[in-house]
């Protein structure tokens, strides 16, 4: 599940796979609560040097609520921080250890369910809290896990975050570069497999518009297409963070994808019907909303 | 089994990629993935193997089978052309 796609003006210096070993390391020598402290000091220090991306967060929120202004926008960059220190520590502790950080886990009876239809399934969140928490909890619960992921700023990154993956059970497949990418994303749902993804992507050719509560969003559309060509069901998800540092793991009920009318009218109804599921949760945690481009659809 | 013509294919294209040309605009030896092609993606490719599902009944599940089909147009006449297909019920 990357941050964001290759065209994105993310800072890509910080998009380095030494940063990121660094970042693997600091969480072995230092205390959880301090390290998040810090993160969350040098996320605020980074939005007040970075005026205009945090423009671009402020103008995202304002979908989910017209009241969150520039400060929230930059309390967004301190929390990303914190979630990043989560990040390497659940990659550099056991399964068991890094499921600490989970406090409670809700409809986890839906993935047990839909595991028995023996389809796979195409679990969706959004750049919302820690959602690479997500495959851990997937693998915890014995499931084969997948995250499909658009290629890192480089592929020493890529590579990286895949490697890292994996030492909580949960594999990485790439697309963007591969032409073939969603006809293997099809044959792994077809061996039953559960593949993480984010859908509040745009996609330069694939994405419809969903309404949030003041406005209207882009989601990329591949993964209900996916969804009614194998039958798989589409899962929405999210993790968040509470006020006592733990996670809260939502898992939604199913939603199975049948052809409509017409393809536009298929993927608009099923993209809004995950839109609703999961803007509640938005609108709760915005400022875990980890969205750095801009995600309002054109006016139409 | 009536033969499918490269005009099948050109609308099968477009029917199913988005592509925003004519269907008589599509050269026979066009590729349809990578520089100077249709310029195809990924989901495409889905699209287009779901479209082809739906109008000849040819399922195509290994993206290995994909990649030799969706070669170009011409080729994909051509392999399309070579898969059994079921019998139309009456």
């Amino acid at each position: 599940m990357a941050e964001v796609p290759p065209s994105a003006p993310h800072s890509a210096c910080l998009y380095r796979a030494a940063l990121f070993q660094f970042g693997a390391l600091l969480v072995r020598l230092f205390p959880l609560a301090l390290l998040r402290k810090f993160a969350a000091w040098a996320g605020w220090l980074y939005a007040a040097l970075h005026p205009n991306r945090v423009e671009i967060v402020r103008r995202n929120l304002q979908l989910l609520d017209p009241t969150l202004g520039e400060k929230n926008a930059r309390r967004v960059y301190a929390e990303f921080g914190q979630t990043l220190v989560d990040y390497f520590h659940i990659g550099t502790r056991s399964q068991q250890k890094a499921m600490h950080l989970v406090g409670e886990i809700e409809g986890d009876n839906h993935l047990r369910a839909v595991q028995e239809l023996g389809k796979g399934a195409l679990i969706v969140t959004a750049h919302f809290g820690l959602f690479e928490l997500g495959g851990l909890l997937l693998a915890w619960q014995g499931l084969d896990a997948l995250v499909l992921t658009y290629p890192e700023p480089s592929a020493a990154l890529t590579r990286w975050r895949a490697d890292f993956r994996a030492r909580w059970k949960a594999a990485t497949l790439e697309v963007g570069a591969d032409s073939f990418a969603f006809l293997r994303i099809a044959e792994h749902l077809r061996q039953g497999k559960f593949i993480a993804s984010l859908i509040d992507r745009p996609h330069p050719t694939d994405s419809t518009p969903v309404a949030l509560p003041h406005g209207r969003a882009l989601f990329s559309t591949g993964i209900l297409l996916l969804a009614e060509h194998t039958g798989a069901p589409v899962i929405p998800a999210t993790m968040v963070r509470r006020d006592d540092g733990l996670y809260q793991a939502r898992i939604f009920a199913p939603i199975f994808v049948t052809s409509r009318s017409s393809r536009a009218d298929t993927l608009g109804f099923y993209s809004q019907q995950i839109a609703d599921t999961l803007a509640p949760v938005l609108c709760a945690y915005p400022e875990q909303w980890y969205q750095f481009v801009p995600v309002a659809a054109p006016e139409a | 089994m009536a033969e499918i013509t490269l005009d099948d294919v050109r609308k099968l294209l477009v029917d199913n990629c988005m592509l925003r040309v004519a269907p008589e605009e599509i050269a026979p030896d066009a590729a349809l993935f990578g520089p100077g092609s249709l310029g195809l993606d990924s989901i495409d490719a889905l699209q287009l193997t779901v479209g082809i599902e739906k109008s000849y009944g040819i399922a195509i599940k290994d993206p290995a089978v994909a990649k030799e089909a969706f070669q170009g147009v011409e080729t994909l006449r051509l392999w399309l052309n070579r898969q059994p297909r079921p019998t139309p019920s009456a």
